[in-house]
């Protein structure tokens, strides 16, 4: 009875034991990471695919002294800009990307004139619009210093944005009323580089990123019968992030970016309605990472520029790995 | 010895075996518990000693208006359309698990344009730009709720009470418009720039009456609010002449009434999960009653009707942090605008004086 009783007794304290399992890590896991713990890459074999919505409009602009105004004529724009993103790890290190976008944009201006000389008045609404798939742009990034061992990690990016958007206006009726180009209608080609501390439940990035723009010929103003030869200044992005977990599955990513502009080209010469700006903005992010659905949102915000527009963009997106 | 033994090892196993029964509802209401209720068992005010601060932003295209007959305006292609930028800051206190007291207030930044104007003269073209700018930050709202002083299971009432204390600079300063182009005597651009700011400039009250039904994971509530004020205001109208670029301005004063404002809401909400919470809200609101006076004659101010729908969610964060998400679209009205709009809202709860 006493040994039945001690091997019972034995048998019932095993039980409390039995709560202290390490967690395991499963594939499945590995693909539920969020952006601050998952590794700068995909890993080998991951493929992701999202869906970005931008919204963005023009009502105020940073004029040439980097004073914050509102345009002051009677126009109005909106853009809607969707994109789709694909991604694929080729190795744990090495990944590549592909961004299909989808551009609607709509321009107003409403004007009236009068002329009493010959008592005469004239209303004019205009619209510009520009609806079409737009410049796609492939990318591949490696990284340098790799995620699973470090803290910190830093990987290089390269872009090649293809001219693949319509460059030349369409339909033109008038210089105020006709399909815009959804295109640029250059290569552009995007070096990068981007770095990122993780000390959790925080990480922090920096980065920088140079666009170099291709000349290239197109229709500049709608109406002009004839290509002609332009490039757009070359365009650097760069700045940093402090991210935090607000609880397991959402993530607060707080980003400071600046960008320059440099002054573009028609023809050989600097173009004077292509200004060299500079913007300097704030992005707060949410994002919410449900198994392996990813939610996000984000409003850029711009807090100091020099003629750039001065309203924020709203951006929404989904992703998820297979 | 027998007895002894089988009474331990009866005694172990019911200690070993007792994690078991902690998967039982608590009936305990500590800080954790009432931090996290979710929505579809929260009662309409805060618990006892619980601080809340809201900080919200609306952003809103007001690219539509309703006229006079209700019929829709596209401000597009009249080219007024404009953006309104809209912040809020709310702190409300429960002083007892019925009573709640709340303090508001808020910033706005709006410009309207007109449409633009060419005069076409022998001599040359003046363009005439013109925009209304409205800024600046509005009244500070105090208010007391009282709800059914009970347990809140399936159904909930509340009656609030408030006033808009005028702390806003509302009196309309001077124009900022200038000249821009100049060419000569007849060719140039006029920036016409009104500056307006926020604010009733008057003391309002404000009434509402609030109501709450719980079935399960769904809720419905009901709402109804009004505000008056209290006495006739005074504000500054500017005039202004231009002469050789430069402008001169000059001002008077005028009486105003500020608006009645009536407006009814119903919404049924949906306890997707614990920490998750969607809504559908409809409200009604009605303005009236109000007039302004132009040369000593009181003209009345256009009734306006205005119904929006509002689909909505709630995410508790953690325990302290809630996000509040509104989008909110104008289906019918008459003399108002019909923006769309989109309201954020962070919450931060805590029991400052709990342990």
């Amino acid at each position: 009875m006493k040994k039945i009783s001690l091997i019972y007794l034995l048998v019932i304290f095993s039980t409390l034991a039995f709560g202290q399992t390490e967690k395991i890590i499963n594939p499945a896991d590995l693909k539920q990471q969020t952006v601050i713990t998952e590794p700068l890459t995909l890993r080998k074999g991951f493929l992701r695919v999202g869906l970005f919505y931008n919204y963005s409009l023009v009502d105020k602009y940073f004029d040439n002294s980097a004073k914050k105004t509102f345009y002051p004529g009677s126009g109005w724009a909106t853009s809607n800009n969707l994109q789709f993103l694909t991604q694929y790890g080729v190795n744990d290190r090495l990944t590549v990307e592909l961004r299909i976008p989808y551009t609607s944009d709509l321009k107003n201006v409403h004007q009236k004139m009068y002329a009493p000389i010959i008592d005469s008045m004239v209303s004019a609404n205009y619209s510009t619009r520009g609806r079409g798939i737009g410049d796609l742009i492939v990318d591949a990034i490696y990284q340098i210093i790799p995620s699973k061992d470090h803290k910190l990690s830093l990987r290089a990016e390269m872009d090649l944005t293809l001219p693949t958007g319509r460059k030349n206006p369409a339909n033109v009726v008038n210089p105020y009323e006709y399909d815009a180009p959804t295109g640029n209608g250059a290569f552009v080609v995007t070096p990068g580089l981007y770095a990122r501390l993780l000390s959790y439940p925080f990480s922090f990035t920096a980065f920088a990123y140079y666009d170099y723009n291709f000349k290239e010929h197109k229709i500049l103003n709608a109406g002009d019968l004839e290509e002609k030869e332009f490039k757009y200044g070359n365009h650097i992005n760069t700045g940093g992030s402090i991210n935090f977990h607000l609880n397991e599955w959402i993530a607060l990513i707080n980003e400071l970016d600046y960008d320059h502009w440099g002054k573009g080209e028609e023809e050989g010469v600097p173009a004077n309605d292509l200004y060299t700006r500079w913007s300097f903005s704030y992005s707060p992010r949410l994002i919410f990472q449900i198994r392996r659905f990813r939610l996000g949102e984000s409003v850029e915000i711009p807090l100091k520029g020099k003629m750039t527009g001065a309203d924020p963009q709203y951006i929404l997106f989904v992703q998820y790995v297979f | 010895m027998k007895i002894k033994l089988l009474f331990t090892i009866v005694a172990f196993s019911l200690i070993c075996f007792n994690p078991a029964k902690g998967q039982t509802d608590t009936t305990k209401r500590d800080k954790y518990t009432l931090l996290t209720m979710p929505y579809n068992k929260r009662p309409l005010s805060l618990y006892k000693g619980q601080l809340q601060v809201n900080a919200g932003y609306k952003l809103a295209v007001r690219s539509r208006s309703f006229d006079n007959n209700g019929d829709v305006i596209d401000l597009k292609t009249n080219g007024n359309s404009s953006v309104s930028n809209y912040f809020f800051l709310d702190l409300k206190y429960g002083l007892l698990d019925f009573i709640e007291l709340d303090a508001a207030t808020n910033y706005m930044h709006q410009g309207i344009r007109s449409e633009s104007i060419y005069y076409l003269n022998s001599n040359g073209i003046t363009l005439l730009n013109n925009l209304n700018e409205y800024k600046g930050m509005g009244d500070l709202l105090l208010s007391a709720s009282f709800r059914l002083p009970f347990d809140f299971k399936f159904v909930d009432f509340k009656l609030t009470g408030g006033i808009y204390i005028p702390t806003a600079e509302y009196k309309t300063p001077e124009p900022s418009s200038t000249i821009s182009d100049y060419v000569d005597s007849y060719n140039y651009t006029v920036n016409y720039h009104f500056n307006n700011k926020n604010g009733f400039g008057v003391p309002v009250i404000k009434l509402s009456a609030d109501v709450k039904f719980t079935i399960s994971k769904f809720s419905g509530t009901a709402g109804f609010t009004f505000q008056d004020p209290t006495k006739e205001g005074t504000n500054i109208r500017w005039d202004q002449t231009l002469t050789n670029q430069t402008f001169n301005y000059s001002s008077s004063s005028y009486r105003y009434l500020v608006d009645r404002m009536m407006m009814i809401n119903a919404s049924v909400h949906f306890q997707a999960a614990g920490w998750f919470n969607i809504w559908l809200n409809g409200n009604y609101s009605r303005n009236s009653e109000g007039w302004t006076e132009y040369r000593g004659i009181k003209y009345a101010n256009p009734e306006k009707h205005l119904f929006a729908i509002e689909p909505g969610f709630e995410i508790q964060i953690s325990p302290s942090l809630t996000l509040y998400q509104v989008v909110g679209y104008t289906f019918s009205g008459r003399n108002t605008d019909a923006p769309f709009y989109l309201f954020t809202t962070i919450s931060y709860n805590l029991f400052p004086f709990l342990k």
